[in-house]
């Protein structure tokens, strides 16, 4: 089995199938660019993905690992298409997976999966923030997410009138 | 640092695009960063304000945000609280068909700080003495130098008259982002205005339509006049669509300028030429006009659609068609004789027929739809036409009004044709009004292989 050596920003190594990895649309473009620049058909490819740690590299590869006989979803394919759905693709074990993650990990791995242009992961992850916003105020909003009101002079009161005919009915 | 912060903004645009509308609102009010990612994500709305129903509109869309919007009619007495739209800041486009004053017009061009598109219908409005007044229109240049485009339609020959003489130097030197100019002249009566003067007019004219007679309520007929201006264009050869419609007033008694028009035309892309209502056997367009403007723009007309006139299809010649297989990306061609519907004043002349030749050298690889009215085939051209049909994937191919002389039942032997060629679609025939002894048949096919695979 052809294996790639993927390591992470804290230098951390794992290894991977080929197979597995271009389930990554970056992993494969890396994968594949090593190969037209090998002379040696056998070498196996090393990928440093210097922008993500350890333990996120690992979730990911985990979260691969438990979807690799999915079809892979373009990147650009549209939430109407049904497998783009992130709730469509949201099994069970993705709700397990991501139950245990604090918001900070959660960003991390949703940075992550878009560097590493993994659709699947993406849209689940950013489907979690979403309901973290639903449903919730403005000021709760910020408080779960940290952050502040930037708002000059009188523009959050003006935004507050122009949104009032939505809002409040 | 706050979570989100670190997400670029496609990502929290995604996000955020899985609210719902409402929730879309609320999240406008966390900070400016929202704000921002949804403002490009929430649906705008078009917007027609009238006085018929102002309150209402004000109370419907006065706090909306606003991309679009119309103003048909609107009181004289125009103040900033008479457009009930608070916040123009995402206004694109606005329309206007009412008598504005210029000092109303600027207040809404300024408060739309994003507008790039201003229609202005101006025969409808009746402030326009204000155009006159050079201080008032001073006050409202500012304003307009973000505009990139404008339009004026529906403009009488007064109108125009006008518009060239007032907007014209606005346009040249105080509006440096604009990059399309369009108007649009209907006329009523017999027009005495020379429109060919419009191609020769600065910045550079991109398209010119002239439409004639158009048939109005079945009571009356206007001509039509549609000029673009690609004002930043750096085309220096002038047009690249011309279509002249139905113009037998406006063009046909005004051959030399026409010729003049055509003969300076180089890399035209788009060349119509034809009659929208029913001719007289002198019109249509002669080939000797034509054939210059083919030869110039042999590297980029990509659509021409042509009547050829009555004098071509009484001559003794056969219609040479290799003239368009010189064209490298003829996408579509249109070809009629015209003359075919008043069949009946030929009398027993049977020499009317034009034969084609040389038309399977026209079906290319670049060619989507050919459409030949009215022209007569030998059964040896139209064997060699279809064959070369059979192996493209034409979108639409129609032989209407055509004939096969030689042969009696032409739409059967047409059609046993087709299918023996592998097309997909095969003939329809129709019933000919024409006189038995001309033609017998006419034959309809239609071959649309591209759409069924």
């Amino acid at each position: 089995m052809a294996l790639v050596r993927v390591i992470s920003s804290d230098g951390a190594a794992f290894l991977v199938s080929q197979r597995l990895a271009k389930r990554s649309g970056k992993l494969k473009t890396e994968i594949e660019t090593f190969r037209k620049s090998s002379d040696n058909s056998e070498a196996q490819p090393e990928i440093r993905i210097v922008t993500i740690r350890a333990e996120i590299l690992r979730l990911v590869l985990q979260w691969l690992q438990q979807h690799q006989n999915d079809p892979v979803l373009p990147a650009n394919q549209n939430e109407q298409d049904g497998r783009g759905d992130a709730e469509m693709g949201q099994s069970q074990w993705d709700r397990d997976f991501l139950a245990p993650m604090d918001l900070g990990i959660v960003m991390e791995l949703i940075l992550a999966a878009n560097h590493l242009e993994v659709k699947g992961l993406l849209d689940i992850t950013c489907k979690l923030v979403e309901s973290k916003i639903t449903g919730r105020t403005v000021d709760e909003i910020r408080t779960a997410f940290k952050l502040k009101s930037d708002f000059k002079g009188n523009e959050e009161e003006q935004t507050r009138l122009e949104n009032r005919w939505c809002v409040e009915n | 640092m706050a979570y989100l912060d670190v997400l670029p903004n496609e990502v929290l645009s995604n996000i955020l695009d899985m609210l719902t509308t409402k929730e879309k609102f609320r999240a406008r009010e966390v900070c400016s960063r929202w704000k921002g990612v949804v403002d490009e994500l929430v649906p705008f709305y078009r917007v027609i304000l009238c006085n018929e129903n102002y309150d209402e509109v004000a109370m419907r869309f006065g706090r909306r945000r606003v991309l679009s919007l119309g103003i048909p009619s609107i009181s004289n007495d125009y103040n900033k609280d008479c457009v009930p739209i608070q916040n123009l800041s995402n206004l694109r486009h606005l329309s206007l068909a009412s008598s504005l004053s210029v000092d109303a017009m600027r207040d809404l061009v300024t408060r739309a700080d994003k507008l790039i598109e201003l229609q202005i219908y101006y025969g409808h409005c009746t402030n326009w003495q204000y155009w006159h007044d050079n201080d008032k229109i001073s006050a409202l240049l500012p304003a307009l130098r973000k505009v990139k485009k404008l339009l004026f339609p529906q403009l009488t020959l007064a109108d125009l008259t006008m518009l060239l003489n007032s907007w014209k130097p606005i346009i040249q030197s105080e509006m440096p982002e604009l990059q399309h100019w369009e108007i649009d002249v209907t006329l009523w009566n017999p027009p005495q205005f020379n429109f060919f003067e419009l191609a020769t007019f600065k910045p550079h004219l991109r398209e010119l339509m002239i439409q004639d007679a158009l048939h109005f309520g079945g009571l009356r007929s206007y001509n039509r006049i549609t000029a673009v201006w690609d004002v930043k264009s750096r085309n220096t050869n002038g047009l690249r669509k011309l279509k002249l419609i139905g113009s037998a007033s406006l063009v046909i008694n005004k051959t030399p300028q026409l010729e003049n028009l055509l003969s300076n035309q180089y890399n035209l892309e788009e060349l119509q030429l034809y009659d929208s209502n029913v001719p007289s056997p002198g019109e249509g367009y002669t080939m000797s006009i034509i054939e210059p403007v083919l030869t110039k723009s042999m590297e980029t007309l990509h659509t021409i659609r042509l009547d050829i006139g009555a004098e071509q299809v009484m001559s003794a010649d056969d219609f040479d068609m290799e003239i368009f297989s010189q064209l490298a990306k003829l996408r579509e061609l249109h070809l009629s004789v015209r003359v075919v519907r008043y069949w009946a004043m030929y009398g027993d002349r049977k020499d009317v027929l034009r034969r084609i030749k040389n038309c399977n050298t026209v079906i290319s690889a670049t060619l989507r739809k050919l459409v030949l009215h009215g022209f007569t085939f030998s059964a040896q051209e139209a064997d060699d036409c279809i064959t070369e049909i059979a192996k493209l994937d034409l979108e639409k191919v129609e032989l209407l009004r055509s004939s096969i002389p030689e042969i009696s039942t032409v739409w059967k032997w047409f059609s046993r044709r087709a299918r023996k060629m592998g097309l997909k679609k095969g003939v329809q025939a129709k019933t000919l009004y024409l006189p038995a002894e001309f033609i017998g048949v006419e034959f309809y096919f239609e071959h649309t292989k591209s759409s069924t695979c």
